[in-house]
């Protein structure tokens, strides 16, 4: 089925809107890990207080990076999703 | 750890590094971005939909942008609560690190407070014990010195000073400095007990009590003992500017102040903030002891006044600063901000809790000043080096809570044997000041925030110096009431 030109279905609108706001999430997910605690836990307790933070840290961080990686998939994505709609190329 | 500071005190039983704090808040902010990039995500994902894409048959990378956004947005799900997780953990270790100290340090007062109550009652029977044994040792020693010539004995004399330089170490360690800090609060109990007093009774009326008596009233034992002998005598005292009054800037940091706290001739220095159509604000900074001798000379920064300030009484040193403040134009009405540094601090402290002068804020830095109790409603940071003698000699806080800055200066560095009290300088302090300054944390950020903003509007800004100097005539004052 041919969904037409982006104005013709809206489809082509609703995408553009997510790639601006997937942006935006993008540039807030980069200062959300910017603004991360030092991963070495420097000055926060000492011995396996210390550790067990530390490696809360890294697990925390880890998952704000494969949210980020995602966003960046999304993006990716949802470009090129615009790119095929704009070209008229689309398909499973 | 080296550099680290401890924060605590100022309302809040918080306790911890100034990095711990850091990093809490950073949680705590980190906490709220990623649940509004979640909740972001999730609005995002309503703007198209997969059942909408599948209706138009829509590309396959529309599809697999979907799913990377419900990916995304269930690692935000496990992210920002993790965050808040561990922001939470950092809070309630900082309160609980707080309530323990608290706790300990009241349990360790209790202790030793008891323990001092019967070494006094007790003492008699002790002494009866060990006192052959200890006059046996006492009489060698002196015998040996006595029978030493003259020379060879102010060289011996001469040489403790220098003794004492090269074993500062010892000086400095923290626990001897927890040990001074609990010894003379324990001194009222000592005192109970050889009085012969039921230990529940001096518990009762002590520190740990009622606070009926304490180590104001040790230390006032201490000057009435000395008195007899001629020694730590109060006498009047003059003030004198040291030098013209020049132009200056607005104090605007911790170690600016520090920096500004005088250390030659001059003990006090005043900068007054002028504005068009206000009153005229002050900042008065006070110095440190300048003489460590207990016969009074003509020096007013000296053990004299260290010791009948710590008796709650009026000393040379404080006079000598409310003569400076008098001449300076300071009047019960002028916005005053004291920082002070040893003795400086106590007599800051002393001149905020008296309620004499308008007192917006105080400073103070290795001050033994812990039992002047300064109304909550003045701001008062106090910087303290955990291995430094001196604000040890103040006793533990009693009703002043002020925000508590402690580092301990020589932890994972040599201690310094150049100087009797290595972590008592001021430079250490000076040091301490600027790691204040590049704290994030709360308490400090916003009580330099209202020093700072002591000095808005000021068009102008003057400094003067000022020395104070003891007069011959010696004249015991009254015990001061308050601070």
């Amino acid at each position: 089925m041919d969904i037409g030109t982006v104005g013709e279905s809206g489809v082509g609108l609703a995408l553009q809107r997510q790639l601006l706001a997937l942006e935006r999430v993008a540039g807030r997910l980069a200062t959300a890990r910017a603004a991360m605690p030092s991963q070495a836990g420097d000055g926060v307790w000492s011995g396996d207080a210390r550790r067990m933070y530390v490696r809360a840290l890294h697990q925390l961080s880890a998952q704000v990076h494969a949210a980020a990686t995602h966003v960046d998939e999304a993006i990716r994505d949802t470009r090129q999703a615009l790119a095929l709609l704009a070209g008229g190329r689309h398909g499973w | 750890m080296a550099g680290d500071i401890v924060i605590g005190g100022g309302g809040s039983i918080a306790v911890a590094t100034s990095e711990l704090f850091e990093d809490a808040r950073r949680l705590g902010d980190l906490h709220a971005m990623l649940s509004n990039c979640h909740g972001q995500l999730i609005s995002i994902d309503r703007l198209v939909g997969v059942a909408r894409l599948n209706a138009v048959a829509a590309p396959s990378s529309a599809l697999a942008a979907e799913r990377a956004m419900d990916d995304a947005a269930a690692a935000l799900a496990r992210a920002a609560p993790s965050a808040e997780r561990l922001h939470i953990a950092l809070i309630a270790s900082a309160d609980a690190y707080g309530i323990g100290e608290r706790v300990a340090e009241r349990l360790a007062q209790d202790v030793a407070g008891r323990f001092g109550s019967m070494l006094g009652l007790f003492l008699p029977t002790i002494a009866l014990e060990v006192l052959p044994a200890l006059l046996g040792i006492g009489a060698g020693v002196a015998i040996g010195i006595a029978l030493l010539p003259p020379e060879k004995r102010a060289a011996l004399f001469r040489a403790l000073p220098e003794w004492l330089r090269r074993n500062s170490v010892v000086l400095t360690d923290p626990r001897v400095v927890q040990l001074v800090r609990l010894t003379v609060m324990s001194a009222d109990d000592f005192g109970g007990g050889v009085l012969k007093l039921p230990p529940e009774l001096v518990h009762a009326i002590g520190d740990e009590g009622m606070g009926l008596v304490g180590l104001a009233s040790s230390a006032s034992v201490v000057v009435g003992v000395a008195g007899s002998r001629g020694m730590l005598a109060e006498s009047a005292v003059s003030v004198m500017r040291s030098g013209a009054t020049v132009p200056a800037t607005r104090a605007e940091s911790y170690s600016d102040r520090a920096a500004r706290v005088p250390q030659g001739a001059a003990q006090v220095r005043i900068d007054r903030y002028s504005q068009p159509g206000g009153p005229d604000r002050f900042e008065v900074y006070v110095g440190g002891t300048r003489d460590f001798s207990l016969e009074p000379g003509a020096e007013p920064w000296d053990m004299t006044s260290n010791v009948n300030a710590v008796a709650g009484r009026e000393t040379g040193a404080y006079r000598a600063v409310t003569q400076a403040m008098s001449d300076a134009g300071i009047s019960s009405s002028s916005p005053v901000l004291f920082t002070g540094y040893s003795q400086g601090g106590l007599i800051a402290a002393e001149l905020a809790a008296s309620g004499d002068y308008d007192t917006r804020g105080l400073y103070t830095l290795g001050a033994p000043a812990a039992q002047v109790d300064v109304p909550s409603s003045i701001p008062w940071v106090a910087l303290e080096h955990t291995d430094d003698i001196v604000p040890a000699v103040g006793g533990s806080r009693a009703s002043a809570d002020p925000v508590l800055v402690r580092r301990e200066l020589f932890d994972g560095r040599p201690v310094s044997t150049e100087v009797m009290f290595p972590a008592h300088q001021l430079a250490g302090y000076r040091e301490t000041a600027a790691l204040v300054d590049a704290s994030t944390e709360t308490r400090v950020v916003s009580a330099l925030a209202a020093f700072d903003r002591f000095g808005d509007g000021a068009t102008t800004v003057d400094s003067t110096l000022y020395r104070g100097v003891r007069e011959t005539a010696s004249a015991c004052p009254a015990p001061r009431s308050g601070g």
